[in-house]
């Protein structure tokens, strides 16, 4: 495990994809940024919908973030057991006159769970209003296993029709391996994490620890570097990320879930 | 590997933490708010703008704001605060764990504990670190990436230095001319024939319509803009383009280029345009020319003939304004003495002092308060290599420093004189704007240094590399040993501009006592590989790919491709053209002409260029830029190449080879990528492509034929250039030139050398090799060589530039003619391509090393330190290292009278490159006693160098207290052996006549050897107060200056006083009045002011009247100006829930000037309010407003408390220019459940003329926490 954790961490130096469905990563909860993909292993179903079938509560998750200051991006998202809905918005206010960019986007995610072994699919409609107008559209199948080890992967694009001619939606192939470990008090999460691996490959490394309802989370691999983690407290769970890039500046995502019951 | 460590070291500190036995403790207390908001506007979208609404659209609003403090697990601390409404660096997490031996932090902390011994400061990281303790054993160490850039900024007081170099090259291209504002050319001038008037004179551009001016815009394609240009000829010139100086006449300057003023006229009169005709997206009507292209230059210079400057009705072309004059140096306020002039002659590289003897004929007057410095330079001074360089002091806000956006917040160190100040109890910082204020006083002579750091990659820019800092440090005992290093992390991409920076640090401290002695002891030393003076990286050589000929509609031209774009050649002169004003690449690969056209292939597309107008090249439209993502747009057939390697054409199709296939397209269709054709490529990358009956194409595998669909290999091997002369057709290759017949070998033209081009020329073939050109064997030119082609009416040659970057272009036949670099103006460097240096040269390493000892001897305290560091020396965060090694002592003894204070120090710098000794001393002394009598004495010595010299600072003053006080002192500067004397003496005599009266006498005069020596100053004071019940206090202020040599003596004053009557008290109220005025005499400026309030209470109201007049006179500009000012409010508390209020305020302003009629301005504005208590917490607020800019406002708000919750009813009536806009909004809270709440919101907007509405709705959904 260990091996492989640092086979994936000493992959460095390429370049961090910027897909066609970037808006759709830019709307996952601040933990799951921090994690780099590794969360595709663990229960979130917001990177993976073979997750789903293991929820056990409802919960609502929002955030708002200003990307280096260059427009405003909000999403709401509502999971429960076997269904996550998602919406986003993202606008950019006027850059030049005349010239402004507006998306909006959302996700329906469908997932079950037989004994370990966690199935789900998941589609993706994005709309472009402005500077013209465009939807795209995507499907994506999941799937966790959850034993001794933990194994997650999505097939993104299964059947996908990309907003632009000229920026399609290929087949795409993630997957991620967890370890977990419960120690004295606390879970230790030690996993890897390959991304992109038919387009422009990922790879990632990611620590979380989690003690009642604190977790930490730390990521790194060829996108840079991610610090992160969350707090959950009665029907609450504040959720953080500092996401570093190799050649941008230090990026920062803050997210609030509600839970029930 | 640096990532894997990180994770590894993390994994290995939780698993250690977790040895401890935690207990399930969660003390965490988290507060914030989270907020939903939706509003939805529908009507008049004019009116919804106002609430950043749209019609029909909905808004979708989050915040989330959340701190979180406490502990965890009995050792884990947790701090963070997040707001996402803010930028990633006012956010903060960190989680400490404290558990002895183990403490460690997690997120994001400032280092900054170790800078002292580890030459480390204050950087803001965000990563781990983790201490081990134990037995007075301590380990730690850190892992983080670099949030920030090092950066130093320096002040001195409230004083600025800047320097300026003037010449006719811009300094970093010296290839390119000099910017408008660094030109020796200097500002364009006009001088006025009136004198300017502030105020009244009003500066305006105005074009001379007429039939000249109509021809003009229509020789140029703009006619169209003339009947807009005849209804609004004038436009005023904008106040911060312009500045008048006050020599024997008025000048007025142009701080803006006029070609610049002229342009910008012309784009807000296409505006105009194509707003009246409404003509939007394709339709409207563009800037036809390149920006600062030839074509522009000669348009605007044109233009420039038709415009005039008007001032005062007096009418000035602008073609006959002047130049070669006036600097701008940038800054106003300059300190006249600070003023350092330095001339290089044309020719000469060296600048001279401006007193040097060879410059008696030159001349300058400095404009101190305009920042403008007037040259009388002989006219054959204005030449190509001639430069101006200025030095100059400057006065800056004091108390506010500026460091720039982006800053880190709490990555500062502030310093004065050197002393560590405190944020929030010293100074400020706001980081948003990068403002610093500081609360400490700052005299002239103070240095304020700001160490700080930059948001790496600040406001979204790309850097090249992460940045990490990591390292350790072990103590033992007093004895602490670190280890450090900040690197960048990644490997250079072809285009990456720098090499990635290792800086390491290595720190060995020590302290201790031995005997008596206190001792400190550090060793250091760094390495710093590729530091960001050394890291540039190679740029790879300029060279020319392409050579063609084209026909413009002004005759023949050439155009040569290069690795930066084009360079065209015509009539003798050489114009260059990049990204920016067409191609769709930076470097161009390809050339191909076309009837009336020009394509070009570029690294990242193609450009065609329609060559049919006359200036077409300078024109906007003519260029097309093609890329990849446009040819797949609505094609099936994909197409992966993006470089256009080579071109071609039939007479009716053009072919393209780029690094993956073979591109078709007809003329006609060359813009249409959609239906281009595809072809395979045969093996190989394509080289050279050839219509010559058959399509022919040259790759670095061999020659090959396009036949029946597919290709034939004609030759094998790397093939670089094709030429056709019938029936022969020759190849360029490793071996030499080729010649075939009918596709079958029939001989070598050339044998033994690689052949790079070929070219016909008068039916002789000629060719490049690695040594030179050929004419069919003989050597007609060497050089490093790459193409050739014939263009008119010659052949030409292209190079790849040398090592130095030297790139000439080449005529070769008929007649040899060199065009060097400096008429190209072709950068010799490919600023696309770089390439690693070697390391050597740029690694800076060296040793650092200080001793300090102290000990006590009675009563004195004496001090010994050396120290040594190299220049290789760096600590990590500091750009500036020295090469310094020296010796000091200092001594001190003080009793209660007086005090005594010696020291001295040898300081050898520069001691690897050439050695300066500078041996410093001081003594000083005070005594207090009936008198007070201070002394310094502060010798320094310079040995080294041809005349050593010695300069000593002395100061001496004595003084007294009591009644009169008087001090006396005389302080300078002495030097030698070229006796120089500078400084300044001057007493204080204050004498209290008696209580209530007192005189004061100030003088100082300043000296100086040579030079000019300053500004003596007199100046003398008086202050009367007294009175009882009517209290009144009068000064006087007589000041008297002259520049020493200068006989004449300027004289101000000013006279104030202020008188309170005694309160008037009365049955029905009291008055209190106070009446202040003041009298201010300079020979600038005569200014008489007065103020008189007076405070009417007859309770329970309160009215208050105020009526202040100033009147000033301008000798120099004979304008005289008047202010009056009326304010009366009235304030009641005669009802118990009800408070009415009144203010009116009125301020008339009076210009007058013997030659303009005279100007009124008039303000008035009227407020009332009323805010009734309604009881139970409810209340009421009216205000109305008036004033005859904004016109009446009428403002309502009512907040009602409701068993749900609170309710505000806003409502708004505006009256303005004629139109009545209107606004009612209501917005309710509710509580919902503990922790929720709801916000709504709904509000109706109109407005009148014609009749328009609007109303909105909106929600927001609040949780608490």
């Amino acid at each position: 495990m260990i091996l492989v954790l640092l086979w994936a961490l000493g992959v460095v130096g390429q370049p961090a994809t910027v897909g066609g469905d970037v808006l759709f990563e830019l709307a996952k909860p601040a933990r799951a940024a921090a994690l780099a993909g590794v969360d595709l292993a663990l229960p979130s179903w917001a990177t993976n919908p073979g997750a789903l079938g293991f929820r056990g509560g409802w919960e609502i998750v929002s955030g708002y973030a200003s990307p280096f200051f260059a427009g405003h991006f909000g999403h709401v998202a509502l999971a429960g057991p076997g269904l996550a809905l998602e919406a986003f918005l993202f606008y950019s206010g006027e850059i030049a006159p005349g010239l402004s960019f507006r998306a909006e986007g959302g996700a329906a995610s469908l997932g079950l769970s037989l004994g370990a072994l966690g199935l789900g699919v998941r589609a993706r409609l994005l709309h472009f209003g402005q500077p013209q107008e465009a939807l795209g559209a995507a499907l994506d199948l999941g799937f966790l296993w959850r034993g001794s080890l933990w194994l997650g992967g999505v097939v993104k694009n299964v059947g996908s029709q990309s907003p632009f001619p000229g920026e399609p939606w290929p087949l795409d192939l993630a997957c991620a391996l967890v370890l977990p470990l419960r120690l004295w008090g606390f879970t230790l999460y030690a996993g890897a994490a390959a991304q992109d691996l038919l387009t422009l490959p990922r790879y990632a490394g990611a620590l979380a620890w989690e003690a009642g309802g604190l977790a930490l989370v730390a990521s790194a691999g060829t996108t840079g570097l991610a610090l992160g983690g969350s707090l959950a407290w009665a029907s609450f769970r504040l959720e953080w990320a500092f996401l570093g890039h190799p050649s941008l500046p230090l990026g920062f995502r803050v997210s609030l879930a509600l839970q029930w019951p | 590997m640096k990532r894997a460590f990180l994770v590894v070291f993390a994994l290995a500190f939780l698993a250690g933490a977790a040895e401890q036995t935690p207990s399930e403790t969660f003390t965490l207390r988290v507060t914030g708010q989270k907020t939903w908001g939706l509003r939805l506007g529908f009507g008049d979208p004019a009116l919804l703008s106002l609430e950043k609404l749209e019609p029909g659209g909905f808004t979708l609003t989050q915040s989330l704001w959340a701190q979180i403090e406490g502990t965890v697990l009995d050792f884990l601390t947790i701090r963070a605060s997040f707001n996402d409404q803010l930028g990633p660096g006012f956010q903060d997490f960190l989680v400490i764990v404290d558990r002895k031996p183990w403490y460690a932090e997690l997120g994001r902390f400032v280092v900054g504990g170790e800078g002292d011994a580890l030459g480390v400061y204050n950087k803001r990281v965000l990563g781990a670190r983790v201490a081990l303790g134990r037995e007075g054993v301590n380990l730690s160490g850190l892992v983080a990436r670099l949030e920030g850039i090092s950066e130093s900024l320096t002040f001195q007081g409230e004083v600025a230095q800047a320097e300026r170099t003037f010449a006719y090259e811009d300094p970093r291209e010296p290839w390119l001319p000099a910017p408008y504002h660094l030109s020796l050319e200097g500002l364009w001038f006009v001088e006025l024939r009136l004198p300017f008037v502030e105020g009244f004179s009003k500066p305006v551009l105005r074009f001379r319509t007429g039939s000249e001016l109509q021809e003009f815009l229509s020789d140029w394609g703009l006619g169209y803009l003339a009947e807009l240009v005849q209804k609004g000829p004038a436009w005023d010139l904008p106040s911060g383009a312009y500045l008048v100086v006050q020599d024997q006449a008025y000048t007025l300057l142009f701080r803006q280029e006029p070609k610049v003023l002229l342009r910008n006229r012309i784009l807000d009169l296409l505006d105009g345009y194509n707003a009246a005709q409404g003509l939007t997206g394709k339709d409207k009507k563009t800037y036809p020319f390149v920006v600062d292209s030839d074509l522009e230059g000669a348009f605007l210079a044109g233009l420039l003939g038709l415009t005039e400057l008007r001032v005062d009705e007096e009418t000035y072309p602008l073609g006959e304004a002047g130049r070669r004059r006036f600097l701008y140096l940038g800054e106003p306020n300059v300190r006249e003495e600070s003023l350092a002039l330095s001339v290089r002659l044309p020719g000469e590289q060296d600048f001279r002092d401006i007193n040097d003897p060879a410059l008696s004929s030159f001349s300058y007057k400095l404009f101190a308060a305009e920042g403008v410095l007037r040259l009388d330079f002989p006219g054959d001074f204005f030449r190509p290599g001639a430069a101006v360089h200025v030095r100059f002091e400057y006065a800056r806000t004091a108390g506010a420093y500026f460091l720039g956006l982006a800053v880190l917040p709490g990555s500062e160190r502030v310093y004065l004189n050197g002393e560590l100040l405190a944020r929030d109890k010293d100074y400020t910082v706001d980081y948003e704007v990068g403002l610093l204020t500081l609360f400490r006083a700052v005299g002239p002579r103070d240095v304020v240094r700001v160490d700080f750091e930059r948001q790496r990659g600040a406001l979204g820019v790309p850097v090249e590399y992460e940045r990490y800092f990591l390292g350790a440090t072990l103590e033992i005992g007093s004895a602490r040993i670190g280890v450090y290093q900040a690197a960048d992390l990644g490997t250079p991409s072809p285009t990456s501009r720098t090499m990635p920076n290792t800086h390491s640090v290595l720190a060995l401290s020590w302290q201790g006592e031995l005997g008596d002695w206190r001792y400190s002891a550090r060793l250091g030393f760094s390495e710093n590989v590729f530091p960001p003076d050394l890291g540039e990286r190679i740029p790879a050589p300029n060279r020319v790919n392409a050579i063609a000929a084209v026909r413009l509609a002004e005759g023949e031209a050439v155009v040569f491709a290069h690795q930066n774009g084009i360079t065209v050649y015509q009539n003798g002169r050489f114009a260059n053209y990049g990204s920016a004003q067409g191609l769709a690449g930076r470097a161009a690969l390809s050339l191909l002409p076309l009837p009336g056209g020009l394509l070009v292939g570029t690294e990242s597309g193609l450009t065609v260029v329609d060559l049919t107008e006359p200036g077409a090249l300078d024109k906007v439209r003519s260029w097309t830029r093609i890329y990849a993502s446009d040819w797949n747009k609505n094609r099936t057939e994909r197409i992966t190449g993006t470089k256009i390697l080579a071109l071609a054409q039939d007479g009716e199709r053009v072919y393209m080879a780029t690094e993956v296939e073979l591109l078709a397209a007809r003329y006609t269709e060359v813009t249409q990528p959609e239906r281009w054709e595809r072809r395979p490529l045969p093996p190989g990358t394509p080289r050279a492509l050839l219509w010559a009956g058959e399509l022919l194409l040259g790759t670095t595998e061999g020659l090959f034929r396009w036949q029946e669909g597919g290709w034939t290999e004609i030759l094998w091997g790397e093939v670089f250039a094709l030429l056709a002369r019938p029936p022969e057709l020759f190849v360029a290759t490793t071996e030499g030139i080729r010649i075939l017949r009918d596709g079958q070998g029939a001989g070598w033209l050339a044998y033994g050398e690689p052949v790079r081009a070929l070219a016909l020329w008068e039916d002789q073939v000629w060719y490049v090799t690695p040594s030179g050109v050929y004419r069919e064997g003989e050597l007609v030119v060497s050089g490093n060589f790459l193409v050739l082609g014939a263009a008119a009416g010659a052949l030409w040659a292209g190079p790849q530039a040398d090592g130095s970057f030297q790139m000439d272009l080449w005529q070769v036949a008929p007649t040899l003619q060199r065009f060097p670099q400096a008429q190209t103006k072709i950068d010799g460097r490919d600023l696309s391509h770089f390439s690693d240096p070697p390391r050597e040269g740029r690694v800076r390493l060296g040793p650092s090393a200080s001793l300090s000892l102290s000990r006590k001897l009675g009563d004195w305290e004496w001090r010994i330190g050396l120290y040594s560091q190299f220049p290789g020396y760096e600590e990590i965060g500091y750009a500036s290292r020295t090469d310094a090694h020296g010796l000091s002592f200092s001594g001190r003894y003080a009793r209660e009278a007086w005090s005594l204070a010696v020291r001295g120090r040898a300081d050898l710098a520069e001691l690897t490159a050439s050695p300066k000794l500078r041996l410093s001393g001081g003594v000083e002394g005070a005594w207090k006693g009936p008198w007070n009598f201070s002394f310094a004495l502060n010798p320094t010595l310079l040995p080294s160098g041809r005349a050593p010299t010695l300069s000593l600072d002395f100061g001496v003053g004595l003084s007294a207290g009591g009644n009169p006080a008087w001090s006396a002192s005389l302080s300078g500067k002495l030097s030698l052996p070229e006796l120089y004397v500078a400084g300044s003496f001057g007493g204080k005599v204050s004498f209290t006549l008696w209580p209530g009266f007192s005189l004061a006498l100030s003088w100082a005069r300043p000296y100086r050897s040579r030079g000019a020596p300053g500004t003596e100053t007199l100046t003398l004071s008086a202050r009367l107060s007294g009175g009882d019940g009517l209290a009144w206090n009068a000064s006087w202020e007589e000041r008297l200056s002259h520049p020493l040599g200068q006989p004449s003596w300027r004289q101000s004053r000013t006279l104030s006083g202020e008188v309170r009557l005694p309160t008037w008290t009365q049955p029905w109220g009291k008055l209190a009045t106070r009446l202040v005025g003041a009298l201010d005499m300079d020979p600038a400026e005569l200014r008489l002011r007065g103020n008189l309030s007076a405070n009417l209470d007859f309770s329970p109201n309160l009215l208050q009247l105020t009526f202040g007049a100033e009147q000033s006179f301008r000798p120099a500009s004979e304008r005289t100006a008047t202010t009056l000012t009326l304010t009366a409010s009235w304030n009641s508390m005669a009802w118990q829930n009800v408070r009415p209020s009144l203010t009116y305020r009125h301020t008339w302003r009076l210009l007058t000037h013997p030659r303009y009629p005279p100007q009124v301005t008039e303000s008035p504005s009227l407020e009332a309010q009323v805010t009734w208590e309604l009881g139970g917490g409810n209340r009421n607020e009216l205000r109305l407003t008036w004033t005859p800019s904004a016109g009446m406002k009428a403002q309502d708000r009512l907040m009602w408390r409701t068993p749900w919750g609170p309710v505000q009813v806003e409502s708004t009536l505006s009256w303005t220019a004629e139109r009545l806009t209107g606004k009612v909004r209501l917005e309710g809270g509710l509580a919902l459940a503990p922790q929720w709440g709801l916000n709504v919101e709904t509000g109706l907007l109109f407005g009148g003329g014609p009749l328009r509405l609007a109303g909105f709705l909106g929600a927001t959904l609040v949780a608490s926490f």
